[in-house]
């Protein structure tokens, strides 16, 4: 996928006009929220599974090497082929090279973010395959020709009426009507997508958990699209990347309970699959080839560094939905596939820093990310430490810097201090007597302040600083 | 926890009463009493008078089918399926109406518990927790995106 | 150790002003040290400057650390420090100990000035448990009063019931809770100069709560995002007035709100 991250600040501005992403966030914020809370606060030790979570990560980030070795011998040892991808076009190819048969020709895929890094759709359609995305968002926003705003529902940001209109679009040459009510829509992409996952020659899905115990890859959907997409076509490939590997099945319970509860607020997701290899020899169904994909794609080259935190990160989706800047300019102002916190920490490791130098910014630095993290990433210290390393490299502002230094230089000196403070308090409040005969108390401009005054009142100053006063007093006592 | 995640569910009191259930059921759904059903041994020896059935692998013209959990899982409301010759998996996704048969005595407790009960992995563990579902239409939950519009599950309480 | 037991009567206790107290709302300090002081403690106020949390957001962690030794030192005579900032107070708390390295004498002059350093509400309600004399709200005249969790305060300090718990024994009332009141205002420092129009649009949601409960004041326990919503609030002609909690505690009827005057 294309970078458009250096666009953030025209396109956050331009959806913040946007009526029906406001319609559309509004409706997704509330639901994603209270849910949420519902279903942890009903589990009582939510707490110790995020913090099994977060160790059982870690501790397979320390040894992934053996923890993916040992996943690689037994997804072979279960008749499966495992391929190392060290970049998108290594995946893109080894794709395609799997493909290439003359009696392949249709590809149905699973909705898979890590795919969206490298738009695989592209590289496949280029191959001259046809790719039909078959989860629902994912399939809305093949037809609009967009990428995913968010990372668990990839459509969050389209209206039901734009849904309708883009079905009529692209299903009324095949005869079907034009569909307004939400369950008529759901029905006839069950329709339309039935014919190509019964038709497909290979089915594509992601993959949420690699397990290295028994070479298992866990795929969690609600719809079950997955599940045909994986069981239906000849091959199954699974698109995945390396940070996803855990120990063992026991292991995967815990993550199950934290994973529903963060995406969706469902105690559990309604399909699980664990997928071993191809369809066995008395099998009645399923595949008869079974290829795992490990995709790198820079994420070895946060191992080990400051970030690494952000490969704990299970792809749940609760931070941005509990991110109030998200929540306002939607996911595609983002620029990359992955939005909200963890893609403000994420894009900037994997497409360079000066390719997104907005988003480590792009953050109140709240804090109500980390506090709804299942595996506890610190997200906002991983920003502060984007900025911090933007000011190291010479990346940040001049001006601020400049500022900074200026500010820095007086603040270290309480003396310099209280001598600039009173001075500035006593100009603003000379220019207040000047001007603000009819509005006392708030400026409606300041000129080097625009930004706070076009849309708010500054308050005035008091005469005097606090500590200023604190002196007079402590004279006169 | 399984009419919790929007499955509906009976009990019954042994094997032989699981066609009349489905029986029942399929009818309630207005849906006419015709399944393709899992080849199990234990599905493949009950009396399925009163419907038609075919054990076979499920295609897409079939509109409902009986399969044997392996197990379930009491936590969440879960069953599991375990693929093999006797337990094809486009059973679970293909048809709009699942029944799902489950002993009681294959209950577990939660998902820890579970996996010492499945030796070797098969192809593909299939846990399922309630109907298909999407909500990627404006946030709101419609059932039947893909896989089956309804799961009902028989719980036989019978050991044998 | 330091800052762990109760203060004795007429202890010292420092006052950390916070420098946007400092320069537009003195009132906020002023009444922090009247709350400390009828508790029978003297207040110190040490000339004082930033805490360096604009910087440390910023990501300059080289000036940070710079501005954090100058407060430290500067506070390094006292046993207690209470200041009225959530966001000052957990920077010092939770953020200053990350500047320096663990093992040296810098960081451990950094954690005893951590961990002597109180917000104004978690010093009166958690460390002292105090319970506050009721007294009359604004000459008797019912007044809906709704709050504005800020979030380095909640979140980073776990500040929520505590200022509630204060202004129910000194006012006999309780907030008309607003269904947004801890999420985030907008403000964020920089973030509201710098994306202008986001943080906008995040304090008017934050307006529409407030709206919706019909308040006629808001409170909150950090000047920087009083300074935003009561900003916003007044430039949308809105009649909600906005305070520090802090100033309605005390004895004297507080005077004109946040970005008014006589």
């Amino acid at each position: 996928m294309q970078v458009q991250s250096k666009n953030f600040r025209k396109t956050a501005k331009k959806a913040l006009l946007d009526a029906d992403l406001r319609v559309a966030m509004g409706r997704a914020e509330g639901g994603f929220v209270d849910t949420r809370k519902l279903v942890v606060e009903e589990l009582d030790n939510f707490q110790e599974y995020r913090e099994f979570a977060r160790d059982t990560k870690n501790h397979v980030l320390a040894h992934l090497d053996y923890y993916l070795t040992k996943f690689e011998s037994n997804v072979q040892a279960s008749g499966g082929q495992v391929h190392w991808a060290s970049n998108g076009e290594e995946v893109n190819r080894i794709v395609v090279d799997i493909c290439k048969r003359p009696e392949i020709k249709k590809i149905t895929k699973g909705k898979s973010m890590v795919s969206e890094e490298f738009a695989l759709n592209a590289g496949l359609e280029a191959a001259d395959f046809q790719v039909i995305e078959t989860d629902l968002g994912e399939y809305i926003i093949q037809l609009a020709n967009e990428t995913p705003s968010h990372i668990i529902a990839p459509a969050v940001h389209k209206t039901k009426q734009a849904v309708t209109d883009l079905f009529d679009e692209y299903h009324r040459e095949a005869g079907y009507p034009r569909v307004v009510e939400r369950l008529d829509i759901v029905n006839q992409a069950r329709q339309v997508l039935r014919d190509h996952f019964c038709t497909a020659d290979v089915g594509i899905t992601g993959g949420n958990f690699l397990i290295a115990d028994t070479g298992s890859i866990a795929l969690i959907t609600n719809e079950g699209n997955g599940d045909l997409t994986a069981n239906l076509p000849k091959i199954h490939i699974v698109v995945t990347s390396i940070e996803k590997v855990i120990p063992d099945m026991q292991a995967l319970g815990g993550f199950l309970r934290l994973l529903g509860r963060s995406a969706t607020g469902q105690i559990m997701s309604v399909y699980t699959t664990l997928f071993n290899g191809p369809k066995r020899i008395d099998d009645l169904d399923g595949p008869e080839e079974f290829h795992v994909v490990l995709v790198d794609n820079g994420r070895s080259e946060i191992l080990g560094t400051q970030f690494q935190d952000i490969l704990r990160c299970i792809k749940c989706g609760a931070c941005m939905n509990h991110c109030p800047v998200y929540t306002n300019i939607g996911g595609h102002a983002y620029g990359w596939v992955y939005p909200g916190p963890m893609g403000s920490v994420l894009t900037p490791l994997m497409v360079g820093q000066k390719n997104a130098p907005d988003l480590p910014y792009a953050c109140t630095l709240n804090g109500r990310c980390k506090t709804v993290c299942p595996v506890m990433i610190p997200l906002p210290d991983l920003l502060r430490k984007h900025r911090n390393n933007l000011v190291e490299m010479g990346e940040s502002k001049r001006f601020q810097r400049w500022g900074m230094w200026v500010w820095a230089q007086v603040a270290r000196n309480p003396r310099l201090y209280f001598l600039m403070t009173s001075l500035y308090v006593r100009k603003l409040n000379v220019l207040a007597r000047l001007l603000l005969v009819f509005r006392r108390g708030s400026f409606k401009h300041i000129p080097m302040l625009g930004a706070w005054t076009s849309t708010r009142d500054f308050p005035v100053p008091s005469t005097a600083t606090f500590q200023g006063q604190w002196k007079k007093r402590k004279r006169s006592e | 926890m399984h009419t919790r995640v929007q499955g509906t569910f009976e009990g019954v009191d042994s094997l032989q009463d699981v066609p009349l259930a489905a029986h029942r059921y399929l009818v309630g759904q207005s849906v006419s009493p015709e399944v393709v059903i899992s080849p199990s041994p234990e599905l493949t020896s009950i009396n399925w008078k009163g419907l038609k059935v075919e054990f076979r692998v499920a295609n897409r013209k079939d509109r409902s089918s009986v399969t044997m959990a392996f197990a379930g899982i009491a936590e969440t409301g879960t069953l599991v399926m375990v693929s093999s010759k006797q337990s094809p998996i486009n059973h679970h996704f293909l048809p709009e109406f699942n029944i799902a048969v489950l002993k009681q005595s294959k209950l577990v407790d939660c998902m820890e518990n579970l996996w010492p009960l499945i030796g070797e992995h098969p192809r593909t563990i299939n846990l399922i927790t309630g109907p298909s579902k999407t909500a990627d239409i404006e946030q709101t939950i419609v059932y039947g995106a893909h896989g089956p519009r309804a799961l009902h599950v028989i719980l036989v309480r019978s050991t044998c | 150790m330091n800052g762990e037991s109760k203060p004795k009567k007429n202890e010292q206790i420092a006052l950390l002003v916070t420098c946007l107290s400092d320069l537009f709302r003195p009132q906020i300090a002023h009444a922090t040290v009247e709350l400390i002081e009828k508790l029978g403690y003297r207040v110190d106020v040490p000339a004082q400057t930033c805490c360096g949390q604009p910087a440390y957001n910023a990501g300059e962690e080289d000036k940070t650390r710079m501005l954090a030794e100058n407060m430290i030192r500067i506070f390094e005579p006292y046993r207690y420090v209470v200041g009225s900032s959530g966001s000052c107070v957990a920077t010092i708390k939770e953020h200053y100990p990350r500047l320096f390295r663990e093992g040296t004498s810098e960081y451990e002059q950094c954690m005893k000035f951590a961990q002597k350093t109180y917000e104004l509400s978690t010093f009166l309600v958690d460390f002292i448990q105090v319970n506050l004399e009721k007294k009359p709200l604004f000459d008797k005249q019912p007044v809906r009063i709704t709050y504005h969790d800020s979030c380095s305060g909640l979140r980073e300090l776990g500040i929520r019931s505590q200022p509630r718990k204060l202004l129910r024994d000194r006012l006999g009332i309780d907030i008309s809770e607003i269904s947004n009141s801890e999420v985030c205002c907008g403000f964020g420092g920089l973030f509201c100069v710098k994306y202008p129009e986001i943080s906008t649009r995040m304090v008017d949601n934050k307006i529409e709560g407030i709206e919706h409960v019909e308040a006629d004041v808001l409170l909150g326990g950090d000047l920087g995002c009083l300074m935003n919503i009561a900003g916003r609030l007044r430039r949308v002609g809105s009649k909600t007035r906005v305070y520090h909690y802090a100033e309605l505690l005390t004895e004297t009827v507080p005077g004109p709100a946040i970005g008014y005057q006589e």
